[in-house]
């Protein structure tokens, strides 16, 4: 199934190429091959997700005390 | 809540996420490969949450994952194979019902007979003879038959206690073929096959299952991306909710008792079963009023758990039982 719908895909990317309409992150760097493209688009998800777990951690060092109390008071 | 949904069970993303982009009005590919990618990165994030808690069997992670891979090729050999005789949608649509039944069917029966197990005892019962608990006792009834055939090489977990290379690759195998064969991430078979057939505790289950997923998610988004199906833009936004979920839901999981929330979880897989046999009826009869029913029991289904692992989490907060120890 996934093949299937791989191969669509990489028709829809062919078609959307030559429409010029920028929507994926493989769009990102132009002429890179696909491989090196998916490896950005993996990398700068991978980024992502760990500035976000570093952010939601501070974010939770200093909340978590506080909405703690809060529940235990309930 | 695919977030929560991910860090406490570590099953949910892609079962999840892909439907509700489908409705959303993306096409297939670019659902399927955005949502690979937030797999990955939900993963990454909740694997790290779970490290945090010592909940992850990384060794077992790595080694299943050899099978997984194994399995998926397999497994979409089998797809093809039934596409040659004109059948692979109906036979992939009537096991992938029959399959989130039987699991369902499972989880359910085996917290209701705890429940009974544990009598009229109460929580009190319980944490007073905690003291006498030891890991083994987590250990489902059918993990334990399997680890007692002892067969060689062993290989020792990450909770000390062993088990067969020959289980973890045939798990890893069986899994991958199911997520193969069914086009699906996988996780809501990975995490009951670790935990029904390896043995290790529920919360070990959970974080070895979010690093499996976190490897396989990060192959589909590798090849989905070089087909450039994945929209970053999708993929951000899923993320900034989820990864506050996936905090909070693994950090559950350190508080809330495994038992009052696993019935929920089987009664969601049984729903989600209805879900995905009424979405297939849908595409046979040609209603897409089937269609939209099916995708609100999911998701509905999906929040009430949601919803009862925050109130059992709040509760336990409330009654001021301290982190379990990490598995």
């Amino acid at each position: 199934m996934y093949d299937r719908v791989l191969s669509e895909a990489i028709a829809g990317r062919e078609r959307r190429r030559r429409r010029g309409v920028p929507m994926t992150g493989t769009e990102l760097l132009p002429g890179a091959s696909p491989t090196v493209a998916a490896l950005v688009v993996i990398g700068l998800v991978l980024v992502e997700a760990a500035l976000l777990y570093a952010a939601y951690g501070i974010l939770e060092d200093k909340l978590a005390p506080t909405v703690f109390n809060r529940i235990q008071r309930i | 809540m695919v977030g929560v949904f991910f860090g406490f069970f570590g099953m949910g993303g892609s079962f999840l996420v892909t439907p509700a982009l489908l409705i959303l009005g993306y096409s297939a590919p670019v659902a399927i490969g955005s949502s690979m990618a937030f797999v990955f990165g939900t993963a990454v994030i909740a694997t790290l949450k779970h490290h945090d808690a010592g909940q992850v069997d990384y060794r077992l992670g790595a080694l299943m994952f050899v099978g997984i891979t194994i399995g998926i090729e397999l497994g979409s050999r089998l797809v093809f194979g039934l596409e040659v005789l004109g059948i692979a949608s109906v036979v992939v649509g009537v096991a992938y019902v029959i399959l989130l039944a039987a699991i369902g069917i499972l989880f359910t029966r085996n917290a209701l007979n705890d429940e009974a197990d544990a009598g009229g005892d109460g929580p009190e019962a319980e944490s007073e003879g905690g003291a006498d608990v030891t890991p083994e006792d987590d250990v489902p009834e059918i993990a334990r038959k399997i680890k007692s055939y002892n067969v060689p090489p062993m290989m020792t977990l990450a909770d000390g206690s062993e088990a067969s290379l020959w289980t973890i690759t045939g798990v890893g195998g069986g899994v991958g073929l199911i997520s193969g064969f069914l086009g699906v991430g996988g996780g809501f078979v990975r995490m009951p096959a670790i935990y029904y057939l390896i043995g290790t505790s529920l919360a070990a289950a959970v974080g070895t299952s979010l690093f499996g997923g976190l490897m396989s998610g990060g192959v589909g988004a590798f090849t989905y991306g070089r087909a450039g199906v994945i929209d970053l833009g999708i993929v951000t936004a899923l993320l900034l909710g989820s990864a506050l979920g996936a905090r909070i839901g693994s950090g559950a999981t350190a508080y809330v008792d495994e038992d009052d929330v696993t019935v929920y979880f089987g009664l969601m897989l049984l729903v989600a079963s209805l879900a995905v046999a009424l979405g297939e009826v849908s595409a046979w009869l040609a209603m897409p009023v089937l269609d939209r029913v099916s995708f609100v029991l999911l998701i509905g289904s999906a929040l009430l758990v949601c919803a009862v692992i925050l109130y059992h989490g709040a509760l336990a907060v409330r009654g001021g039982r301290d982190a379990a120890p990490s598995a």
